[in-house]
């Protein structure tokens, strides 16, 4: 008995034997090909959804410039964080 | 804790640490817009940088990440050689430290895909987007596809403006 398997682009001619561990192989690749896609699709879903407009002004600095931006809103950050931990305590002190 | 990059890169290029930036910070040379909170850093596998990379960060209290409390830990060349990757809490901010990324590529793999960057008064290595895309992708996490999104955005607008 001639078993054939079709992945998209290939028509394999299998024996019986070969061909139940081709069909589970078919499944596998199918699967795969599946989230491939997914995951492909999911990313280019998201590319509709980025502001370029803020990706052209870093753009137009330099790398340099770019990390010094960076580490700046990183100072803030931390700045912000140290002050709201002052807050919490300030609020909430520790029992003596 | 957010990185300190303006101490932690000079501390690294200062100690001659062989290393290129990789991860979210190697993004935002790149252009993007996404915050970050720690370094990755993709560091160089041999004995002398070993040595290199335990005494840049030996005087700023690196301990393990989300290690439970009390867990022993001791930073030295031997601590490194004996692992690969590292994640890292430090004095000057959270690093992750990698001997490899994905499909096991090494610093000296990936050399050839990086270029100089100066900054912070100081001259490193920092990953090409490209090869950043390629590596975000590979590791798959679902969270970083808004990051991939947007470096393809990157890739795309710099494409323009090149043409």
């Amino acid at each position: 008995m001639t078993n054939f398997v079709s992945f998209p682009a290939v028509r394999l001619v299998l024996s019986p034997k070969d061909a139940r561990v081709a069909t589970s192989t078919a499944l596998c690749y199918s699967d795969l090909v599946k989230s491939i896609t997914a995951k492909v699709s999911d990313v280019s879903d998201h590319m509709g959804d980025i502001d370029r407009k803020l990706l052209r002004e870093n753009l137009r600095l330099t790398p340099a410039q770019r990390l010094e931006k960076f580490a700046g809103f990183m100072r803030f950050t931390s700045e912000l964080r140290r002050a709201g931990k002052r807050v919490r305590r300030s609020a909430n002190p520790k029992p003596k | 804790m957010s990185a300190e990059l303006e101490k932690l890169l000079p501390a690294l290029v200062q100690a001659g640490v062989e290393f290129i930036l990789i991860g979210g910070v190697a993004g935002i040379v790149h252009g993007s817009a996404r915050a970050t909170y720690d370094v990755d850093l993709l560091y160089s596998r041999n004995k002398e940088n070993f040595q290199r990379l335990a005494k840049a960060l030996l005087k700023h209290n690196v301990r393990l990440r989300d290690a439970p409390e009390g867990l022993p830990f001791s930073w030295n060349a031997k601590t490194i050689r004996s692992g690969l990757n590292f994640t890292l809490t430090t004095g000057l901010g959270d690093i992750d430290l990698f001997g490899e990324v994905a499909h096991g590529e090494t610093y000296q793999d990936l050399l050839s895909h990086s270029f100089d960057v100066e900054a912070f008064g100081v001259r490193f290595k920092c990953i090409d987007l490209p090869t950043l895309i390629r590596i975000k992708e590979a590791v798959g996490r679902p969270k970083d596809r808004e990051a991939i999104a947007e470096l393809r955005v990157l890739l795309e607008e710099t494409k323009n403006n090149q043409s």
